[in-house]
């Protein structure tokens, strides 16, 4: 057991370091001067060129580059944006709460979906709701978000009418700050929702195919008493890891969805910082959020000897 | 002989013929004669008409864009892209994929682990955050975007198929051929890889489905195919102003993009009922994989699975008995 959580604990580090290891190689591996890709070399004078070496760290060895980085980055000093008067570490504080509340909201929304229509598919198996389910769950799976979140920006527009498309803060308004996130978490959680859903169906077939369902069955169970009360609960073990694994398409598909509802979280500023060829902020937005992905699935795992005693057994 | 009654196995949804290939068969063939429409004589995605967002017609079948090029001639030529992008990435994928996991597989040892730690390494690491990085240090570009999917998806095919070549490399022909003295190198292609070619085959056609998503995903966000290219996800961007006015324009590129997607993933799925052995038609080569790029590692669900397998002896169930006399 301590070997388990000694061994997913180091896992976790060391992805971190190789992730910081790769964030830091963004600026150094840039075929050509970097600085060339944020001002005209030519105009610029020659300070100008020398102030923002100093300030992409290029003008000193690559290990101590490295070192005052990660200090930084471990003491949540992450420098100055090359291309806005702002603090990183200022902007991270105010936009990752956004972020961090769609993915919860994207990923009640996924298990909600995901428990009732797999188990609604595997309970009407081979029948008009599991073929329904199924091919929904397939459409959602082909589906990139971005075209999901502006077919319904679209139809909005000419039905309903509802005011998608303005963020407004928690201390504006309390209500409004969770309706304007509502929309966009519920379209982020649909793609992962669809993912659990094929998950909680499969899951539940297998469970239906033990003897001990057999048995039941023979004493006479209701089909619903062997769903719910039978196969449910022990199909839920992989289920659960499935959550923790979706995370990951949450957070590309945040970058996503705040895009494309221009709310002001990491994702929205990652693409603004790659597109203003931003270095610093890029490095220390990847690694937040790959930090962030790393977290939740160390949690995962350290959660699953808590749900399943099976995988306290297993030695090595 | 059964010995009770059952209720129908998933192998009876065999006799109900294998719709996803055949859907997925047909659409595919579709969209390859759109984007060839794009070669043919007139057709120009570049050239700007004087006629810019005009309706559906007769002159133009599905109308013209913001600057009066042609609709048809545009998402023609990114469809022609969009497989061309696709094919080629999952082929370069397909490639380094195979070579590692047959390494790391067939000849074992350090190299299997080194190269297993590696696709961990690589698959714990958010894809999309990964194209961005990568897109970061080489600036955009053809040669970015190959690059991109070739990392994202080695690391898929080699976790997939190290598996099915862990399992042929213990049956009697390959003995047969150690002994017969042919070189590792040649037993790994000539002998290993043709045995594999089922799962390798389903898991490139859902990687190609993989890759038009994360292509789509990243040209939407301007980080993708640049202009003056057409790709179905940037336009699906640019006409985002017009949506209100002219919503059809947002529609028809999105639909490119869920047909090819759609085309790429009913094709693996058909192939693998088609196809599929046993073990690998239960397998969802499409699930594992989605399950693979959300970073999900085998260690953790496959745990328990693998010890109640082991747990001798096993009893055959009823299904396993009557599997066993329909083969």
């Amino acid at each position: 057991m301590l070997r388990y959580i000694a061994g997913r604990l180091a896992a976790s580090i060391g992805v971190l370091f190789a992730l910081s290891i790769l964030c830091f190689l963004i600026v150094r591996l840039i075929p050509g001067d970097p600085v060339a890709n944020i001002v005209d070399t030519d105009s610029a004078t020659p300070e100008q060129i020398a102030a923002i070496r100093e300030q992409l760290g290029l003008n000193r060895p690559w290990p101590e580059q490295y070192l005052t980085w990660l200090g930084g980055l471990l003491t949540g000093n992450l420098g100055r944006s090359l291309t806005m008067p702002v603090l990183l570490q200022e902007q991270v504080a105010s936009r990752l709460p956004v972020t961090i509340e769609l993915a919860l909201i994207a990923t009640v929304i996924a298990v909600l979906f995901g428990l009732t229509f797999g188990t609604a598919a595997a309970f009407w198996r081979g029948r008009v709701p599991d073929v329904s389910i199924r091919a929904l769950a397939f459409l959602l799976i082909s589906l990139p978000e971005f075209i999901a979140a502006t077919f319904v920006v679209v139809v909005n527009s000419f039905t309903l009418r509802l005011p998608l498309l303005g963020y407004q803060s928690w201390e504006q308004s309390a209500t409004g700050h969770l309706a304007s996130l509502l929309v966009p978490g519920m379209l982020l959680g649909l793609g992962s929702g669809a993912v659990l859903t094929r998950y909680v169906r499969n899951s539940l077939l297998d469970a239906l195919d033990q003897d001990y369902i057999r048995t039941a069955r023979a004493k006479g169970a209701s089909q619903l008493r062997l769903v719910f009360g039978h196969a449910l609960r022990n199909s839920l073990i992989p289920v659960v890891t499935v959550v923790g694994t979706t995370m990951a398409l949450l957070i590309g598909g945040t970058i996503v969805i705040e895009n494309v509802f221009t709310l002001p979280g990491m994702g929205t500023a990652l693409i603004a910082a790659m597109n203003t060829s931003d270095y610093p902020a890029i490095q220390s937005y990847v690694v937040i959020l790959g930090a962030f992905y790393v977290l939740i699935n160390l949690l995962v795992d350290l959660s699953y000897p808590l749900i399943d005693p099976r995988v306290r057994l297993v030695k090595k | 002989m059964n010995i009770t009654a059952l209720r129908p196995s998933r192998r009876a949804s065999r006799r109900e013929g294998n719709w996803e290939l055949r859907i997925g068969l047909g659409l595919f063939v579709g969209l390859v004669l759109f984007a060839l429409s794009s070669l043919l004589p007139g057709v120009d995605a570049e050239s700007y008409g004087p006629d810019a967002l005009s309706a559906p017609s007769a002159q133009h079948l599905l109308g013209t864009d913001n600057l009066g090029r042609e609709m048809t001639a545009r998402l023609s030529t990114a469809a022609l892209g969009g497989l061309q992008l696709a094919v080629v990435a999952t082929l370069l994928a397909a490639v380094v994929g195979i070579g590692l996991a047959l390494i790391a597989g067939y000849f074992g040892g350090i190299w299997d682990s080194l190269i297993m730690r590696a696709t961990d390494l690589v698959l714990s690491i958010p894809g999309l955050l990964m194209a961005l990085v990568i897109k970061a240090i080489l600036g955009p570009g053809t040669v970015t975007l190959l690059l991109t999917m070739t990392v994202l998806f080695a690391p898929v095919l080699t976790r997939i198929m190290r598996g099915p070549i862990l399992a042929i490399k213990e049956r009697g022909f390959i003995t047969a051929a150690e002994i017969a003295g042919r070189s590792r190198w040649s037993i790994a292609v000539g002998h290993i890889l043709p045995n594999v070619a089922t799962p390798l085959l389903v898991t490139m056609a859902g990687v190609a489905g993989q890759t038009v998503l994360v292509e789509a995903t990243l040209s939407y966000l301007g980080q993708g195919v640049q202009p003056p290219n057409p790709s179905a996800g940037r336009m699906v961007n640019e006409f985002q102003k017009y949506m209100l006015t002219y919503p059809y324009l947002i529609v028809l590129p999105s639909l490119l993009i869920l047909l090819q997607v759609v085309a790429w993933n009913l094709l693996a799925d058909g192939l693998q009922k088609s196809i599929g052995s046993g073990t690998t038609r239960r397998r969802n080569v499409l699930m594992a994989m989605i399950a693979l790029l959300a970073g999900s590692r085998p260690g953790r669900a496959a745990r328990p699975r693998k010890s109640e397998n082991e747990s001798p002896p096993q009893r055959p169930t009823t299904r396993t008995i009557r599997t066993q006399e329909m083969e």
